[in-house]
C-alpha cells in the first residue's frame, strides 16, 4: 500500500508537467468552444477565404522551396561543382534569417522609401512605387529562407544513399536517367519531404513576413483580432485552425517518415560517387546558385548592414539598442536554462523508465512546437488576463511561453547525447557501490552535459528570434531585438530596424556553427 | 576465341600513380566459371569493375562476346555490356520488394518472367517482401534472381558470401553455383576466402598485386605454384632458404627433396601438413609451443638459427613446449629461385 502511495506520489511531477504543458491546446479549446457563437460567426466566406490564402501560401512556398532545395542539394552533392563544400555552407546559412529581417530586406529595397524607388520609379515611369505587399512579396520572402530546410536533409540523404545501389542499377543495363528517376529519386525522396513538410509548417504559422507585408493568413487574422476587436473568441478559434492544420502537418511528416522501409543504412564499402560533369549546364548552374545567394543571402545582409550605416548618421541611440539586446539575451538565457533543467530529467526517465506518463509528456511537447507561436501566445495571453492576472504581462510568463514552445528542442538534443551514454554506466557505478543519484550526478549528467548545452542553445538562438508569442505576451515597455525590427518596419523606421536586425542576425550567428555540425555528420 | 562471353586482353589500371592492375589476360567461354582468389588490395574488385564498365582501363581490350567494349578511345557504359555484377553488399534497392527487384533488372521485351526467376533461386512466396525482410542467404539468392533477369552473358560475383555465416555459406554457395550453371552463363567470382573460391568453382586464378599470376586447376596450383604468393594463397606455407643441385636441396633442418630440378639459392615452400616432427634429445628444432586442434596439434618449432616453422602434427604426436625435435619432410617441397 506504502509502496503504491509512494509510486503514485513519484509519479505526481510528472503528472503535473503533463498538465503544464496541455495548457496551451487545452485552453484555447475551451476558450473556442465557450465562445460557440464565435464559431458560428466563422463559417463566412472571409474566414473561408483567409484559410485558402493561407493555404495557398504554403502550398507555394513548399512547392518552390522543395524545387529549389532538391536542385541545390543534387548539385552541391553529385555534380561537378568547384567549392562544392563552400556553396553548400553559404546556401545553408539564410536559415538563420528570421522571416521578418527577409521581409524587411524586400520592403528596403523596394518599397516607395527603399533604396531602389527612385531608380524604379524611373525605369518603370511611374510617379509613385506600389507597396511591397501581397502574396509573390510573402511567397518570396519566405522562399528565401525555408528552401535550406529540404537542401540540407536531401543533401545528408544523398550522402547517405550507397551510390552502389545506383552502379548496380547501370550494370542491370539502365541508363544515367532512369536511375535517377527509379532508384535515386525514390531513397531520397522521403528525406526531402520531410524537409518539405517543415516549410509548411513553418509558412501555414508564420507571422513575422505575414504581417509585414500585409498578407491575410490566419496568422496576421488572429492578431488583428486579438489586438483591434472585442471578440477574443474569434481569436481563439482561428488560433484553433491553425493548430488544428500543424498538427495534421506533423501526423504527415511522421507518417512519411515511418513509411521509410528500415534497413536503409548505408553499405560497408562506401564508395564516393564520380562528380557527375555539367556540360553545356555548367554556367546555369552556377548563376542559380549565385542567384539563390544574391535573393536568399546577400540581398537581407547587405540591407541591413546598409541602414544601419545610414541611421548612425541619423544619430544612433546606443544606450536603447543596448537594452533591447540586453533583454533579448537575458530572456533567451532563461529560457535555455529552465528548458535544459527540464530536459534532464524528462529526457533521463524517457529512456531508463519509459512509461505512459513520460511519452505523454513527450508527446504534449511536441505539440506546443507544433502549434504557430501565434497560437500558442494567444492562448496563454488569454488565460493570463483573464484567470491569473498576477502573472499577466510579467517576463516570468514570457520565459514560461518560450520554454512550453521550445521545450522539444532541448528534449530533442539531451535525450540523443543520453542514448549514446547509454545505461551500462549508471549500472557500473551503481555495482561499485554508489547510490543512484550519486550515480546520476557524478557519471551520467558529465556525460549528457554536451547534449543538455546544445539544447539550451537551440532554445537561446529560438527564442532571440522569436516574434509573435514576445509581441502578445511581453510586458509593456519590455522591447526585444525582433519586436524592435518588426515595429521599426511596421511604422517605416527602416535605419532603425537595420541596426537590431543586424544585432539579432550577430546574436543567431553560432546558429550557422550548428548548421555546419550538422553537415558534418 | 571469337565466341568467349568475355575477353580482356592487357588491361591496366592506376588510381593516380598507384597502379592497381597490371597487365591482366582473361578469357572466359560461355558457361566457363572462374574463382579468382588473391589477397585484399591486390586489385581483384577493380578487374570487376573494369570489366562490368564503371571504371575505364588504362590500357588494354575487353570484349564481350566477340563485341568490343573498351578499348582505346571505347568505353562502353555498363548499361550497354551485357555484363552483371554481384556487389559485395548485394546492393538490393531498399524500395522495392523482390519482385520489383528482380523485374527491375528485365530488358524491355524480355520474355523471361519475375515468377520463374524468383523460383529459379528458391523463394518462391517471398516475392513481396523487401530485402530488409529477407535472411542473408535469401538476399544473396534474390541478387542473383535480379542479375540473371537482364539476361547478361556474364556474371560478376564480388565476395558475395563474405557477410554470411559459416553454416549457410557452403550451401549458398552450392546453390548460386547450380543456378548459374544452369543459366549456361560465363560466371567471374573474386574472393580472398579459398573455401568459397574452392566451392564456386573447379578453376582457381590467383592474383597478386595487380596481376593473374596463375590460373587452373586448384591441385595444380596446390602442386605446382609459380611463385610464393600463390603457394601462400591454397594455404599456409614455411618459406626456407636452402642451396639446390638437381633433385635435392640443402636447408636447416637437413636434405629435401624437390619436385623439380634447381640449382644454387633457392626458397623451399614447406607445408606445415608435409612436415614432421619426432623427439630427438640433440635435434636442431625445440618446441615452443603446442596447440591442440582436434584431428592434428599444431607444433611451433624454432630452428637454431632463430627461425620458427609451424608444423602439423598427429594428434597422438606428444610434443612438450622445450623438447628437442628432428624435422622431416614428406614427399618432395616446391622450390623457388632465389634472384
Amino acid at each position: 500500500m506504502l509502496a503504491r502511495v509512494l509510486s503514485l506520489a513519484g509519479r505526481l511531477p510528472l503528472l503535473l508537467l503533463a498538465g503544464f504543458l496541455a495548457i496551451p491546446l487545452g485552453y484555447l479549446l475551451l476558450r473556442a468552444l465557450g465562445g460557440f457563437e464565435a464559431g458560428r460567426t466563422l463559417l463566412r466566406l472571409r474566414t473561408l477565404e483567409l484559410i485558402a490564402d493561407t493555404a495557398l501560401l504554403a502550398v507555394l512556398v513548399t512547392v518552390l522551396s522543395g524545387v529549389i532545395g532538391i536542385a541545390l542539394a543534387w548539385l552541391v552533392a553529385r555534380a561537378r561543382i568547384r567549392f562544392a563544400r563552400t556553396w553548400l555552407l553559404v546556401l545553408a546559412t539564410p536559415i538563420v534569417i528570421p522571416s521578418y529581417v527577409s521581409a524587411f530586406a524586400l520592403i528596403a529595397l523596394f518599397s516607395p522609401r527603399g533604396l531602389f524607388a527612385d531608380p524604379l520609379t524611373l525605369l518603370l515611369g511611374l510617379e509613385r512605387l506600389p507597396p511591397v505587399v501581397g502574396l509573390p512579396a510573402t511567397v518570396f520572402a519566405m522562399t528565401t529562407i525555408c528552401y535550406p530546410y529540404v537542401l540540407l536533409p536531401t543533401v545528408a540523404a544523398l550522402h547517405r544513399t550507397n551510390f552502389q545501389l545506383e552502379e548496380a542499377a547501370r550494370v542491370l543495363g539502365k541508363g544515367q536517367s532512369e536511375t535517377l528517376r527509379r532508384i535515386l529519386f525514390p531513397l531520397v525522396a522521403p528525406s526531402a519531404a520531410a524537409g518539405a513538410l517543415i516549410v509548411a509548417l513553418y509558412s501555414i504559422g508564420d507571422f513575422g513576413a505575414v504581417s509585414l507585408l500585409d498578407y491575410d493568413a490566419l496568422s496576421s487574422a488572429i492578431y488583428a483580432r486579438y489586438e483591434y476587436s472585442l471578440d477574443r473568441s474569434a481569436a481563439a478559434w482561428f488560433s484553433l485552425l491553425l493548430a488544428g492544420g500543424a498538427l495534421g502537418l506533423v501526423l504527415l511528416e511522421s507518417w512519411i517518415r515511418n513509411r521509410r522501409p528500415v534497413g536503409w543504412s548505408a553499405a560497408a564499402t562506401l564508395r564516393r560517387p564520380e562528380p557527375v560533369p555539367l556540360g553545356a549546364w555548367t554556367l546555369p548552374a552556377y548563376l542559380f546558385m549565385s542567384l539563390v545567394v544574391l535573393a536568399s543571402l546577400a540581398m537581407p545582409l547587405s540591407m541591413l548592414v546598409y541602414w544601419t550605416v545610414q541611421g548612425f548618421r541619423d544619430g544612433l541611440d546606443v544606450a536603447e539598442l543596448g537594452r533591447q539586446a540586453g533583454g533579448t539575451v537575458a530572456v533567451a538565457l532563461a529560457a535555455g536554462g529552465l528548458c535544459a533543467l527540464l530536459a534532464a530529467p524528462v529526457s533521463w526517465l524517457r529512456l531508463r523508465r519509459p512509461g505512459f506518463l513520460i511519452r505523454a509528456v513527450g508527446s504534449l511537447a511536441a505539440v506546443n512546437y507544433a502549434i504557430p507561436g501565434i497560437a500558442l501566445g494567444l492562448s496563454l495571453v488569454l488565460l493570463a488576463s483573464r484567470w491569473t492576472p498576477w502573472i499577466y504581462q510579467s517576463i516570468g510568463l514570457l520565459v514560461i511561453a518560450y520554454c512550453l514552445y521550445s521545450l522539444p528542442l532541448a528534449l530533442g538534443a539531451a535525450r540523443s547525447n543520453l542514448a549514446q551514454v547509454g545505461g551500462r554506466l549508471e549500472e557500473a557505478a551503481r555495482v561499485l557501490g554508489r547510490s543512484l543519484p550519486t550515480a546520476l550526478w557524478k557519471v551520467t549528467l558529465p556525460l549528457a552535459r554536451p547534449g543538455l548545452l546544445a539544447g539550451a542553445g537551440l532554445v537561446f538562438l529560438t527564442t532571440a528570434k522569436e516574434l509573435p508569442i514576445t509581441l502578445l505576451l511581453r510586458p509593456t515597455g519590455f522591447d526585444t531585438l525582433a519586436i524592435e525590427v518588426w515595429a521599426s518596419v511596421e511604422s517605416g523606421y527602416l535605419g532603425e530596424a537595420g541596426q537590431a536586425g543586424l544585432l539579432l542576425l550577430i546574436l543567431a550567428l553560432p546558429q550557422v556553427g550548428l548548421v555546419l555540425a550538422g553537415l558534418r555528420r | 576465341m571469337i565466341n568467349a562471353s568475355v575477353q580482356a586482353r592487357g588491361l591496366h589500371k592506376s588510381f593516380g600513380v598507384e597502379p592497381v592492375i597490371r597487365g591482366i589476360d582473361l578469357t572466359l567461354a560461355p558457361g566457363d566459371s572462374l574463382s579468382v582468389m588473391g589477397p585484399s588490395g591486390c586489385g581483384k574488385t577493380t578487374l570487376l569493375r573494369l570489366l562490368a564498365g564503371l571504371e575505364r582501363p588504362d590500357e588494354g581490350t575487353i570484349f564481350v562476346s566477340g563485341r568490343q567494349v573498351a578499348g582505346p578511345g571505347l568505353h562502353l557504359p555498363p548499361e550497354r555490356r551485357r555484363v552483371v555484377l554481384v556487389f559485395q553488399d548485394l546492393a538490393l534497392f531498399p524500395h522495392m520488394t523482390i519482385a520489383q527487384n528482380v523485374a527491375f533488372g528485365l530488358r524491355r521485351g524480355s520474355t523471361l518472367r519475375v515468377e520463374d526467376l524468383i523460383e529459379r533461386v528458391y523463394l518462391s512466396g517471398l516475392a513481396g517482401r523487401f530485402p530488409h525482410e529477407l535472411s542473408g542467404g535469401q538476399r544473396q539468392r534474390a541478387a542473383i534472381a535480379r542479375a540473371l533477369a537482364c539476361e547478361p552473358d556474364v556474371v560478376l560475383l564480388d565476395e558475395p558470401f563474405a557477410n554470411l555465416d559459416v553454416f549457410l555459406r557452403s550451401q549458398v554457395r552450392g546453390q548460386v553455383r547450380d543456378v548459374l550453371a544452369e543459366a549456361g552463363v560465363a560466371s567471374l567470382l573474386v574472393t580472398h576466402d579459398l573455401a568459397d573460391a574452392l566451392g564456386f568453382s573447379g578453376k582457381l586464378g590467383a592474383m597478386v598485386r595487380g596481376r593473374l599470376v596463375q590460373s587452373g586447376p586448384p591441385s595444380h596450383l596446390y602442386d605446382n605454384p609459380l611463385t610464393p604468393e600463390v603457394a601462400g594463397l591454397l594455404g599456409s606455407i614455411n618459406l626456407v632458404p636452402a642451396t639446390a643441385s638437381g633433385r635435392v636441396a640443402e636447408c636447416e633442418i637437413g636434405r629435401i627433396e624437390l619436385s623439380a630440378e634447381f640449382h644454387g639459392r633457392v626458397l623451399l615452400a614447406l607445408r606445415p601438413a608435409s612436415l614432421e616432427a619426432t623427439a630427438e634429445p640433440l635435434g636442431p628444432g625445440r618446441v615452443v609451443e603446442t596447440e591442440f586442434g582436434g584431428d592434428h596439434t599444431q607444433v611451433r618449432v624454432q630452428l637454431n638459427s632463430g627461425r620458427t616453422l609451424a608444423v602439423r602434427a598427429r594428434p597422438d604426436v606428444r610434443l612438450e613446449p622445450g623438447s628437442s625435435v628432428t624435422l622431416t619432410m614428406r614427399g618432395a617441397a616446391t622450390a623457388f629461385p632465389l634472384v
